[in-house]
């Protein structure tokens, strides 16, 4: 019985020290990966957004975050993008669709126009099978940007489907050589994705500006934000109150 | 055992994929492409150096009745480790190797390192093994992904070798691909071993 305890307590003890040593190598990589997570999120959003927007005006856009709600209850976020301060219309959408690939979910981070025809779109994470669905990030040589991702350019992300699915529409994109189902899995996630995209903006109260409609001669972000706050507010009292 | 036995035991002799027939899940797996294999092994080489250096040395204190828990836990913390400073510092070969990681813990060849020679041996003989047999899983993933990644989809380490009109028969860096040019090779190495027994006399 004794030696029992004795035994516990030097797993125990085993276990406290490869908890500690974890611990002390996770404050060296920790930061490392968030910053690394933080520059590739801020690249690709550059990236899918250049073509929409002049090359020298894409450092100064404005995101404005929201939320879209996968679930009743989990949210993730999506991207507004604004040409600058005192712009009055949204030219882009960028959004991180997720869907379940061949072997795991696959994040597509894709940025569409005010109309939802996509932009470009840029494979960010998957666990494919390499040389087929893993051919969806790979850039052909000599190539700029992956081939997978230029089929995308200009269609309807609400119906961007798969040839094999509906050879009809002009919607479709071909299916990467025996890899249709993360061909599948990617424009499923993107109908998905811009359904949310597109619910929340229809639901979203305009922007109101501060000022004299016609002549916009100032912008007050802060100011307008709250605006729309308290109309939203409002709105969804309303609409609580006519449910009942 | 003098030095350099003990280091190049692994490479071909007691290899611990085509010999004594360890690791074979991670080698399957993992073997589509060369950069893969070369990333799989080095992870693999530093946890079963971390492991075997560290039983080795607490091998004395080590209750015999808990020792495998005990390395358990130890391969576990070098496997998280490796896998932690692979996502901070080589994001993509992180991405590309994926769950297969994390996946070392279970790898036999590590516990059976860990088991059949560190907890007997001393310290620097322990380190030697392991690198050794280390540098012969690496040797057998490059073997098993340059034959699947050249006839599969025709390129060496990503570099297109035949052209973009080349398509290879795919089935190779599928998991079919996997088991016949494992196959292949054992059948290769075993020929070759009782060609040579045979022309020595013929043991058996």
């Amino acid at each position: 019985m004794g030696n029992m305890f004795k035994l516990a307590a030097i797993l125990f003890l085993v276990g406290g020290i490869a908890a500690g040593s974890l611990a002390f190598f996770n404050s060296f990589t920790k930061p490392a990966i968030e910053k690394l997570k933080a520059e590739t999120e801020t690249k690709a959003r550059e990236y899918v957004l250049s073509g929409l927007v002049p090359e020298d005006k894409i450092s100064s856009v404005i995101y404005e975050k929201d939320s879209l709600e996968i679930q009743k209850g989990s949210y993730e976020y999506f991207y507004k993008v604004k040409e600058n301060e005192t712009a009055l219309n949204h030219i882009a959408y960028i959004f991180l669709a997720k869907g379940s690939g061949f072997s795991g979910v696959i994040e597509t981070m894709v940025c569409t126009d005010s109309q939802f025809k996509i932009n470009r779109i840029k494979v960010l994470k998957h666990t494919e099978t390499p040389g087929l669905g893993a051919e969806a990030q790979t850039i052909k040589y000599g190539d700029e940007e992956p081939f997978f991702e230029t089929w995308f350019k200009g269609k309807n992300s609400l119906k961007v489907v798969v040839e094999k699915d509906d050879s009809n529409s002009p919607d479709k994109v071909q299916s990467l050589t025996g890899a249709t189902i993360t061909t599948r899995a990617i424009c499923k996630s993107i109908n998905a994705y811009t359904e949310l995209v597109k619910k929340n903006i229809e639901n979203s109260v305009p922007v109101v500006y501060v000022g004299d409609a016609d002549t916009v001669v100032s912008y007050d972000h802060e100011k307008a934000m709250a605006q729309q706050d308290s109309i939203r507010k409002a709105n969804a009292q309303v609409t609580e109150g006519g449910g009942k | 055992m003098n030095f350099l036995q003990n280091f190049t035991k692994g490479f071909f002799k007691e290899n611990p994929v085509f010999v004594i027939g360890l690791g074979l899940c991670a080698t399957l797996a993992v073997t589509t492409s060369l950069t893969n294999a070369i990333g799989m092994g080095a992870a693999t080489t530093f946890v079963l150096i971390g492991s075997s250096v560290l039983v080795s040395i607490i091998k004395k204190v080590t209750p015999n009745d808990i020792r495998i828990p005990i390395f358990v836990v130890m391969i576990a913390t070098f496997t998280t480790i490796v896998d932690l400073s692979m996502k901070a510092w080589t994001p993509a070969l992180s991405a590309s190797l994926g769950i297969f990681i994390p996946l070392i813990v279970v790898n036999c060849i590590i516990l059976g390192r860990a088991e059949a020679f560190a907890f007997k041996n001393t310290v620097w003989d322990s380190a030697v093994d392991a690198l050794g047999m280390g540098v012969g899983f690496t040797i057998a993933l490059s073997l098993m992904s340059g034959f699947r990644e050249i006839i599969g989809s025709g390129t060496f380490f990503g570099f297109p070798l035949f052209g973009s009109g080349y398509k290879g028969p795919l089935m190779m860096i599928l998991p079919p691909g996997g088991f016949l040019m494992l196959g292949l090779i054992l059948a290769f190495i075993n020929w070759n071993r009782l060609r040579k027994s045979n022309k020595s006399g013929g043991a058996k």
